[in-house]
């Protein structure tokens, strides 16, 4: 236990505690600045949109990447097939993240494959070229678009985890269930699903862990400055850094993380009953 | 005789009872099969594009994605299959680039180091999460959590700062030993150790076994679930990093593979897709590996928990 | 309830916990504090060199001989012996006579004096064309001229050898034995026959081959073959030579082979091999020699007795190595300078600052070089990481940079004590200088070394006196009233008509205070799109279609984004008629203008361009705001700078009429006016040759270049001084509204948005940075 938490302290807390020391310090000049930074964060235009937009976008990927991963997960448990399922619903994965981006433009650009597919449909359907395509990236469905790549992503990580804390479970209180006549549903709503908190805070976080990664792809689709609903905390805390606005940068990165522990730490009373 | 009829009648309704439940059961089987087979081609269907577009040469790529290069108009159109087949991209990659194979082998070495340390520092951490109860500890865990969600972005001037202290930068290190001491795989595999149940561990300290052996061989063998999903997605995560060495490695030879792949303009885009291709193979093969012990945990799971009532 | 056990082991786990915590704190304190060395002495003694005057001639290739003298020859140059002692002997051949040698390639010579190249014939009728390869690829021929002289032109062949199969290398041994070296095989070659007899297979293209005793190395990007002369057998490689090979490919590395050691040179120094051993020794750091002239390879190694090196560049340069123990062996202070990107005007200058201050070390680094995954954002984030730090460079290159920003920031220093004399004095364009100060707080911080001017071309009756877009556009429709057919712009993609106009107008979108002025922008889509109209108008669709891919044969419109005046399509042979006008900026002063000169006076003198019922003019651009220039080489100082008097040293050097004069001699053709006076006006000066004599030009092709017909007028040299003292307005590409407006714009000119809509959008996404 021990080498691995002097790792960490150097590594992480060291770093951090730096990160905290500057947050008090105008990076410009290098003098004292006191609270002026948070201040100067909390009233900050560009952070009230990023963290509106970065709460919307947590809000609706976590919940809907951890149902659809472990819906699929149950279901894949009892085919012959899951081998060949999981690998594929993972392979988005394996791809280099330039490449995702290159797809994702290919498919999603205003001229791109979707909206050619949708023009030709509709023009035999209704023998007109009606159909102009949205550029989605662009428009207010951008976040739409941002949040399903995202479950096209991570859909089949999480269900690796989720088909890991299956596996877990102790399988004498469901068979003792099952004795007592517990249909399906009910198995699963009184003793799979509270022996599942423990899984539930782990993926639970690392969808959130996932959400923040997912930065370097939107970037590099969307560039800088994209539409403004996909504007998220790490857009402006890159193009702070770009600026050399690292005081404003030290200070968000404390309020952030203050704000992730107390998260965490609640989510952890309830989930965790061990810790 | 009436006794003997009722007796047939029951026997009957229950056989057929059983006959509509295997067939009910045949039935979402399938139909489960089928949502999940779903799932899996909507998600591997635009990725069908990359191997098809590493065949395709730049003429005829360039043809199809106009449109989306220079928002010209009209759309951009995909042939099924490749009109002029070529490998060239494969070949200017493979036989073309020297520093391809060099890059491929920094990847493979810098995505060993990191595991194997994982492995070595993260699994004692996450026993020691799971088993001892020291003070403290949801504090510790709640920040090591809050640790690894940080963007890399705001840990990247100060790590700098403590790896130049070091005399690290620039070296593999520098990028290997902050991995190795993430807070992530001890997250993963904190959870495979506490499906363990307390008793078994009991157990076998009852038995006379030391801690260290206890650890060894009781909890690494029944907490493996957890270290192979650590070690799998923690492949997955290292194989294709990019902004730490982007940030820590100044040496081109030092590079790994992410950071060969030339800036994205779909004008290169038969090279990136060969050279995805390239780099999802070992991904792939990892995978097959990955499943194979996951495969374990999860059989154990399906015989654990009938899908259907097994007797009726 | 806790048993034995637990409560055990627990205390037993924090005891070793804090030891341990102990342990590694001892340990961290030991490796921070071994980072701060203690000082040490200074050691002597490094390598320099020496510039050698070469005889006159156009040479390419030097082959060393054993004695010290060295042979020369190219081109146009016979072969030149030049012995030991120094004295120049040269055989005079008469190449009239001789075959069809349209280009010499490749060239070896031995020894002897014998000399073996291929070579491109000239091809008088069509079957020859076809017979050697015609448009696939064309085929090699060799020659010999043995060492009488005797010559004749050489057929080869061989059990391996078809012809087809190009050698790109050669060398002789010193025992006269010809090697080559093709894509994928060596050959031997016997000079009588012509029989080529394949050796040995490579990975790569073999481009150096080295004599050691009976053992020949020649290498590729790869690795080391080594092959027996003797014995006619490839022997076991050597992984030493084959690791040094494999990660010093930028470049080439030139061998010699000497008394058992094999030394190589290569840009980033000199290496020695003791033969067989374990070792490859750095004797010289590139970096302090002219080895590390990114811009020049080394072509051939010569070592002599007396322990120096001469090292030839090819064309006319060659220097001569020599140790010098009053040097200190790495200099004590170091000058760094940052770019994004490569420029060649500042490597050329660190390269000459390096060689007047021995005791520094210049580091040029660059953000981002090559074609890999690290773009401007992730270059400019490691750099800022190092300025955070506290380490920041001497000299820093503002381009694709937000000088504003950096300012702000305080990590540039005030230029304004600096640049006084050279205001006061009139050496530089004042305006120019003046154009560069800050918004915020006027002060200057960085300074252009050279500035493009843009440009039309266009007949009189359209463009003549042109003062704002509204005249271009009126202009441009009274042309497409005259001609509905055809092209009026030299624009392909709707991206090449915002790029080339943008520069013109985007000063103007940005308020004394910074705001965003919408409506100017929306002025300049509805411009643009009525330019875009009208040229669609006359080439629609599939022909525009055609159009663009010819064109992609001459130009990547992602990567381009003005053309240089003469590059276009308006006076070329092949494009004359096809546009009445183009816009383009004024980048190479010699070639803008003698070029433009060269073919306002060959359309004059031809009487016209086909339809062309006017006289052609050609004058600078107001768009939405006039008296543009774009600054390029935008250099400043660091406020932190480790040395800043190096740095005001070097911007010295950066401003000086040595640089100005000069830099561009070193190949770098397009790059811009430069801001001082005198230099503007020596380059355009008729007498002056020294551009055609550094390219080895010929007397005939000089005269040509520097006659009346060629080189621009007393009168519109003083147009050009003119346009330089009045240039005021700075442009700087790449910035972020520029993106954006571009990017919106492509979508206004396909008719999705209106321009409206177009400049809201700008603002929209503008309104976000503003706020960050």
């Amino acid at each position: 236990m021990a080498p691995g938490f002097s790792g960490v302290l150097l590594f992480y807390l060291l770093p951090f505690a730096e990160t905290v020391r500057r947050s008090f310090f105008q990076s410009g000049s290098g003098a004292f600045a006191g609270t002026a930074n948070y201040r100067a964060v909390l009233h900050n235009a560009a952070f009230l949109r990023a963290v509106r937009n970065t709460v919307a976008y947590a809000a609706a990927g976590v919940p809907l990447l951890m149902t659809v991963s472990l819906f699929l997960a149950l279901l894949v448990r009892g085919l012959a097939a899951r081998r060949k399922l999981v690998s594929a619903l993972l392979a988005p994965m394996a791809v280099p993240a330039a490449v995702m981006v290159l797809v994702l433009r290919i498919l999603a650009d205003e001229h791109g494959l979707w909206n050619g597919m949708f023009a030709a449909v509709s023009e035999r359907i209704t023998g007109l070229p009606v159909f102009t395509g949205a550029d989605y990236l662009h428009s207010d469905l951008a976040l739409a678009v941002v949040t399903g790549s995202f479950l096209w992503k991570n859909t089949g990580y999480m269900m690796i985890l989720w088909l890991a804390g299956l596996a877990g479970l102790p399988k004498e209180v469901d068979e003792a269930a099952v004795v007592d006549g517990a249909g399906r549903w009910q198995r699963w709503h009184y003793v799979t699903r509270p022996q599942l908190a423990g899984s539930f805070f782990t993926i639970g976080m690392l969808s959130v862990l996932q959400i923040f990664k997912s930065y370097r792809e939107i970037w590099m689709v969307a560039g800088s400055y994209p539409q403004e609903n996909i504007y998220f905390l790490q857009h402006l805390l890159q193009n702070w850094y770009l600026k050399l606005e690292f005081d404003q940068m030290a200070a968000l990165t404390v309020l952030l993380s203050a704000t992730l522990l107390v998260l965490c730490l609640i989510l952890q009373k309830r989930l965790e009953p061990d810790l | 005789m009436a006794a003997e009829g009722c007796v047939t009648e029951k026997r009957i309704k229950r056989l057929e009872k059983r006959k509509t439940e295997k067939v009910k059961r045949r039935v979402v089987k399938w139909a489960a099969g089928g949502v999940c087979f779903l799932a899996a081609a909507l998600v591997c269907l635009p990725l069908f594009l990359i191997p098809a577009g590493a065949v395709m040469d730049d003429m005829e790529l360039r043809q199809m994605l106009s449109p989306v290069m220079d928002g010209s108009g009209g759309y951009a159109k995909w042939h099924l299959i490749p009109l002029y087949p070529t490998m060239e991209h494969y070949y200017r990659l493979l036989v073309g680039s020297p520093e391809f194979y060099r890059l491929f082998w920094n990847t493979v070495g810098m995505t060993a180091a990191v595991l194997a340390g994982q492995l070595l520092v993260g699994l004692p951490s996450a026993w020691a999460f799971a088993v001892f109860r020291f003070r403290g500890r949801g504090v510790l865990f709640g920040l090591y959590v809050v640790l690894m969600l940080l963007p890399f972005q705001v840990m990247l001037l100060p790590q700098y700062l403590v790896l130049q202290k070091m005399g690290l930068y620039g070296k593999t290190a520098s990028v290997i030993l902050p991995a190795v001491f993430s807070a992530f795989p001890v997250f993963l595999m904190y959870r495979g150790f506490t499906q363990i149940e307390r008793d078994v561990l009991e157990a076998a300290r009852l038995d006379g076994a030391g801690e260290m052996q206890v650890f060894l061989f009781v909890g690494m063998p029944l907490g493996r679930t957890g270290i192979q999903a650590a070690m799998v997605l923690g492949f997955l995560e290292y194989w294709n990093l990019v902004e730490q060495p982007m940030a820590f490695l100044e040496e081109q030879k030092d590079w790994p593979l992410s950071l060969y792949l030339p800036r994205l303009t779909v004008e290169q885009a038969g090279f990136a897709f060969a050279a995805s291709v390239v780099v999802l193979v070992p991904a792939l093969f990892v995978f097959a590996l990955g499943q194979d012990a996951l495969e374990k945990g999860i059989t154990y799971s399906v015989s654990m928990v009938p899908w259907d009532g097994e007797k009726g | 309830m806790e048993t034995e056990t637990e409560t055990m082991c627990k205390t037993s786990g924090l005891l070793r916990k804090k030891q341990y915590r102990y342990i590694l704190f001892a340990v961290l304190l030991i490796l921070v504090l071994s980072g701060c060395g203690s000082g040490e002495e200074v050691p002597m003694g490094r390598y320099a060199d020496r510039d050698v005057q070469m005889a006159d001639g156009g040479y390419t290739y030097m082959h060393p001989l054993a004695d010290g003298g060295y042979y020369l020859f190219g081109e146009d140059a016979d072969l030149t012996l030049v012995d030991a002692e120094g004295t120049v002997g040269t055989e005079v051949w008469n190449w009239e006579q001789n075959a069809n040698i349209k280009m010499k390639i490749a060239v070896a010579v031995s020894d002897e004096g014998a000399v073996f190249f291929s070579y491109r014939p000239k091809f008088t009728t069509g079957e020859e064309y076809e017979a050697l390869g015609g448009d696939r690829e064309i085929w090699y021929l060799y020659y010999y001229v043995d060492k009488e002289g005797a010559r004749h032109s050489l057929e080869l062949y061989g059990a391996d050898y078809r012809k087809g199969i190009n050698l790109e290398y050669f060398a002789f041994s010193p025992e006269n034995h010809l090697y080559a070296a093709s894509d994928s095989c060596v050959y031997r070659i016997d000079v009588e026959s012509g029989e080529a007899v394949s050796l040995f297979g490579t990975e790569g293209m073999v481009e150096e081959f080295a004599f050691l005793g009976n053992t020949m190395v020649a290498i590729d990007d790869r690795k080391a073959y080594l092959y027996d002369m003797a014995g006619n057998r490839l022997l076991d490689g050597n992984s030493v030579i084959d690791e040094f090979v494999s990660t010093h490919q930028s470049g080439r590395i030139a061998l010699a082979a000497k008394d058992g050691i094999l030394y190589f040179a290569c840009r980033t120094g000199l290496y020695r091999y003791l033969w067989d051993g374990a070792v490859m020794e750095q004797i010289a750091d590139g970096r302090l020699v002219a080895l590390g002239d990114g811009q020049h390879s080394p072509q051939a190694l010569q070592a002599l007795e007396n322990g120096e090196f001469r090292v030839y560049f090819g064309g006319n340069r060659m220097t001569e190595m020599y140790y010098d123990e009053t040097l200190p062996a790495r200099p004590e202070k170091e000058l760094v300078i940052f770019s994004l990107e490569e420029n060649g005007y500042i490597r050329y200058a660190g390269q000459l600052f390096q060689k007047e201050h021995p005791d520094v070390l210049v580091k040029y680094e660059t953000g981002m070089d090559g074609d890999n995954a690290v773009s401007k954002e992730d270059a400019l984030k490691n750099l800022n990481t190092r300025l955070l730090a506290g380490e920041s460079p001497d000299i820093i290159i503002l381009d694709g940079m937000d000088m504003e920003q950096y300012a702000k920031k305080g990590v540039l220093k005030e230029l304004d004590g600096f640049l006084a004399p050279y205001l006061e004095e009139d050496i530089l364009y004042q305006k120019i200088v003046e154009g560069m100060r800050t918004r915020e707080d006027g002060n200057l911080y960085g300074i252009p070394m050279s500035v493009d001017l843009p440009f039309w071309l266009s007949e009189k009756q359209y463009l003549d006196g042109e003062n704002g877009l509204a005249d271009l556009v009126e202009g441009m429709e009274r042309a497409r009233a005259d001609h509905p057919e055809g092209p009026l712009l030299f624009t392909p993609h709707g991206r090449d008509l915002l790029n080339q106009l943008i520069p013109v107008c985007l000063p103007a979108w940005t308020g004394e205070d910074g705001s965003l002025e919408t409506g100017k922008i929306e002025e300049f889509y509805q411009a643009a799109l009525t330019l875009w109209e009208l040229d669609c108008a006359g080439l629609p669709g599939d022909a525009r279609e055609k159009w663009q891919e010819n064109i992609r044969q001459i130009y990547n419109p992602e990567e381009q984004d003005m053309l240089g005046i003469e590059g276009g399509q308006y006076v070329d042979n092949r494009g004359i008629g096809e546009t009445w006008a183009q816009f383009g900026i004024l980048d190479n002063i010699v070639f803008g203008m003698s070029f433009m000169h060269m073919k306002m006076f060959a359309i004059r003198d031809a009487g016209g361009k086909p339809g062309a019922t006017d006289e052609v003019v050609y004058g600078t651009f107001t768009g939405q705001a006039k008296q543009v220039f774009r600054a390029t080489t935008v250099t400043g100082i660091c406020s932190q700078a480790a040395q800043p008097e190096l740095a005001e040293d070097f911007m010295e050097l950066l401003l000086s009429d040595k640089m100005m004069n000069k830099w561009w001699l070193q190949g770098n053709l397009s790059g811009g006016i430069p801001i001082r006076k005198e230099s503007v006006e020596k380059i355009l000066d008729i007498n002056n040759h020294e551009f055609a004599e550094m390219k080895g030009f010929n007397e005939k092709d000089t005269g040509f270049l520097h006659d009346e017909t060629c080189w621009p007028s007393e009168e519109e040299k003083q147009w050009l001084y003119g346009l330089m003292e009045d240039a005021s307005c700075c442009y700087r590409s790449g910035s972020m509204l520029e993106e954006t407006v571009k990017e919106i714009g492509l979508r206004v000119l396909n008719g999705e948005i209106t321009p409206k809509e177009g400049a809201d959008m700008v603002a929209g996404k503008m309104a976000i940075e503003m706020e960050e």
